[in-house]
């Protein structure tokens, strides 16, 4: 019918040989941004713009798509191979990812990633297609309230996500949340703990802090240890394909990782980052039999959190196709290459100009098939890029690193930021603290605050918005029984059996 | 022979002159650099990189965009007002941190606008307040009646610690109503909150509430422009309405204060051609900007009054 129409319109549009170059371009620039540490999808994607302005609107908004969700699809491999996350939507990739490539199943590991992404993009994509209207209604009702109530609930329960001790956990998700408080405050302009300095005022931006703490804190550990990074002794193709056992044990993981995704691309903040996060909790919580491999090696810990950050690239643009409100930069960015083609984003957009949209849409299919094709090749060079000698891998690294967070907002002092981060990062893990719970605690912080604040503006200080709402008292319920219900099943299992070492 | 001599000087002499006049004339000689104080994606960076195009044509030399993001839009304006004032480095910004985020950010190297040279105002952004289109309050006497009436209970969405906050307090002054300011960090969030009737008024940008107003989810009340709006005429001003709060968010070019006079004027000629040419008129216009170059002076005065009613009433020593 309609749809089907509409599709089929898109795919004329999308199958012209200009328009399959620029999916099959931006795919290429994005995984390879997705694969260089400190090289984020932002600068790539504002790199590439001016020139979308030489082709047409909808050449130009795949080419950018195509950029974003490539990253989503590189990130992982540096994650897997260096314990080294591409973007930050990686980071949680560096626990389990790299624990499985360090059993030999490097390559296995990459494949999972390149089919789980390739999965979620595709189930974003149909989910798109279909209810981009009704999403977008669904996504309105979560405001401020909500929010707070998320980055709460994502706060308590996450603190459990590593091996380590959930009180040392709080303690660093309470410094990254501190951290986060020097700079702008996001609410009243006001400079806040920055000693009336104009570097302070910057605060602490999430690249340099992330890529500090996991990829040059990494380089130390390998410098300062005879380990090294784990080497690729053989590269056969055998070893570069799950065994039935492991595509058993991923699957399952990528299409809940999707869900997961889906749902928190719909929302305002760092989704690809929350969602991976989220998906990994998600993962650890109903594990039944292989619950004691996670920070061991677990598929699901990885499969479905790169499952997840590669949904929210898809489904990130559907407040923006159906309302023209952008909630991440990226996606304000693929406005702009709209608005340099002088087409107005806005909630008229799918009817004014369906063939961009449609084009858009039938383009991200063919994307990801595109980037399968090229991803699942490439996975034999990147496990032999373990075999570059180390002195020349570590100085690339290191290299990549400083101009990738140069690059994001010209700062000195992120560089700064970078180095200060590296060491404390080394110091950290040497004394046997989890370096997640703080990246998190950076990220939903500025979140958490800034929708406290909101919604306590919009009650005029009254604290019962949070249960008179109904997605808010849901949410608080949640809340309460995050913070209660591990203590309760504590008890439960005392009095039902003798109590054992967790 | 002597002759020859005082001609043979005259005539280097004359040669050197136009040496140093070809030399004044070729300005620029090597890429100009734009700063845009946000970051890359984004309303003023799409501004920033169309301006940047149509400036290549009359410079004959590429822009560098240069996006310096951070400090609620002052860092970029710092490296700005504190480069080497040789013509080669320039900024395009809006008031908002010029003239108001400029007291509450500390810390920075320059203050009211005389510490700059505003080159001129390239493109005007007219501010709104707009109601819920399903609202039974039609117009902004209905409003006004409703908030007297009713104190606190309305609620309106706008953005903290700019240009819509300033407007809107003014306006809420004169009129003397008492309606609950909730504050978001832009349009974005802004109008989410307010598609989501979370509030029933919105005070934001006209871009950023047009879009709604086409689609029947919002009313537009009144503008706070000088003027109607010429894309849309049926929409009053607050000064006709009675209430006199005159304010716009103005695009403007800047320089650090101190360029030498010749090479200022070959700027100020090349922003005045960019701002005609038609792709740069396309990217303003589908932001619903209105696109109008304004002398540098009059733009300066227009920050000055901003910059002193927005000042902290205890001078802060700046």
């Amino acid at each position: 019918m309609d749809l089907l129409g509409n599709m089929l319109g898109g795919f004329a549009v999308a199958l012209q040989p200009v328009n399959i170059a620029a999916a099959l371009l931006g795919a290429l620039v994005g995984t390879a941004t997705g694969v260089l540490p400190g090289l984020g999808v932002l600068g790539a994607m504002a790199i590439l713009m001016p020139i979308t302005i030489h082709f047409s609107a909808v050449t130009g908004l795949i080419m950018l798509a195509g950029i974003y969700y490539g990253a989503m699809y590189g990130g992982s491999t540096t994650a897997i191979l260096l314990r080294i996350p591409g973007e930050s939507g990686s980071i949680v990739t560096t626990i389990d990812g790299y624990e499985f490539a360090r059993k030999g199943r490097a390559g296995a590991a990459l494949m999972i990633c390149a089919v789980g992404s390739f999965i979620a993009g595709t189930i974003s994509i149909v989910g798109l297609s279909l209810f981009t209207t009704l999403l977008a209604d669904v996504a309105l009702r979560f405001s401020s309230p909500e929010f707070c109530l998320l980055a709460l609930l994502g706060g308590l329960t996450l603190v459990r996500i590593t091996g380590n001790d959930p009180a040392q956990n709080m303690v660093m998700l309470l410094v990254g949340m501190a951290l986060a408080t020097i700079g702008v405050d996001a609410v009243s302009g006001d400079t806040r703990f920055t000693f009336n300095t104009s570097t302070l005022a910057l605060g602490f931006d999430l690249v340099p802090v992330a890529l500090g703490l996991y990829g040059l804190s990494e380089l130390f550990h390998v410098l300062a240890s005879n380990e090294g990074f784990p080497r690729a002794t053989t590269v056969r193709l055998r070893e570069m394909i799950p065994t039935r056992r492991e595509w058993s044990r991923a699957w399952p993981a990528i299409v809940r990782g999707s869900g997961i995704g889906f749902l928190i691309g719909l929302l305002p903040g760092p989704g690809s980052l929350t969602s991976t996060f989220a998906s990994y909790g998600v993962e650890k919580a109903i594990a039944r039999t292989h619950r004691d491999e996670f920070g061991k090696g677990a598929i699901e810990g990885f499969a479905g959190p790169e499952a997840a950050n590669n949904a929210v690239a898809t489904s990130a643009l559907v407040p923006v196709l159906s309302l023209g409100i952008p909630f991440t930069p990226n996606v304000a960015l693929m406005l702009g290459a709209l608005i340099v083609q002088g087409i107005q984003p806005g909630p008229l957009l799918l009817s004014q100009h369906p063939d961009v949209v449609w084009g858009l849409l039938a383009s991200m299919y063919i994307g990801n098939v595109a980037l399968l094709a090229l991803n699942l090749p490439l996975v034999g060079m990147w496990v032999r890029l373990l075999r570059v000698p180390q002195y020349a891998l570590i100085g690339f690294i290191f290299a990549i690193s400083f101009v990738g967070v140069y690059t994001v907002r010209n700062s000195y002092w992120d560089l700064c930021v970078l180095v200060g981060f590296g060491v404390v990062g080394s110091v950290l893990r040497q004394i046997g603290f989890d370096l997640a719970p703080m990246i998190l605690g950076l990220v939903i912080g500025p979140i958490f605050e800034k929708a406290l604040r909101e919604t306590l503006f919009l009650s005029g200080g009254d604290f019962t918005i949070f249960v008179t709402r109904p997605i808010s008292a849901v949410l608080s319920a949640l809340c309460v029984v995050a913070v209660v219900g591990p203590t309760i099943a504590v008890w439960i299992r005392r009095g039902s059996r003798v109590p054992q070492q967790s | 022979m002597r002759m020859l001599v005082v001609m043979n000087f005259a005539a280097s002499l004359s040669l050197a002159g136009a040496c140093a006049h070809a030399a004044e004339g070729q300005f620029p000689t090597k890429p100009v650099t734009l700063t845009v104080n946000y970051g890359a994606g984004g309303g003023s960076d799409a501004i920033g990189r169309a301006l940047g195009r149509a400036l290549e044509k009359p410079l004959k030399q590429p822009v560098a965009i240069e996006n310096i993001a951070g400090g609620a839009g002052t860092r970029g304006v710092t490296a700005v007002v504190t480069a080497e004032p040789d013509g080669y480095q320039i900024g395009v910004a809006t008031n908002s941190p010029m003239t108001i985020a400029v007291h509450t950010v500390k810390g920075l190297s320059w203050g009211n606008p005389s510490t700059y040279d505003i080159l001129g105002g390239i493109g005007i952004v007219y501010n709104t307040v707009c109601i819920q289109a399903d609202s039974p309050l039609k117009t902004l006497d209905d409003v006004v009646k409703y908030a007297k009436e009713n104190p606190g209970k309305l609620k309106v969405a706008s953005i903290a610690g700019g240009i819509n906050q300033y407007t809107w307090d003014a306006f809420a002054k004169k009129a003397n109503i008492n309606v609950r300011f909730v504050p978001y960090s832009g349009d974005a969030d802004g109008v989410a909150s307010f598609l989501g009737k979370n509030t029933e008024l919105a005070a934001l940008t006209w871009p950023g509430l047009k879009a709604q107003v086409e689609v029947g989810k919002a009313r537009p009340l009144a503008v706070f422009g000088p003027e109607r709006m010429s894309s849309n005429p049926d929409v009053p001003t607050f000064k006709e309405l009675g209430y006199d709060v005159v304010t716009t968010s103005d695009y403007v070019v800047y320089a650090p204060k101190g360029i030498p006079e010749a090479k200022r004027r070959v700027i100020v000629e090349a922003v005045k051609q960019a701002v005609s040419d038609p792709d740069f008129v396309r990217v303003l216009t589908a932001q619903n900007i209105q696109v109008q170059f304004t002398d540098g002076e009059k733009m300066t005065r227009q920050f000055t009054e901003i910059f002193n009613a927005t000042a902290p009433s205890t001078p802060s020593g700046k």
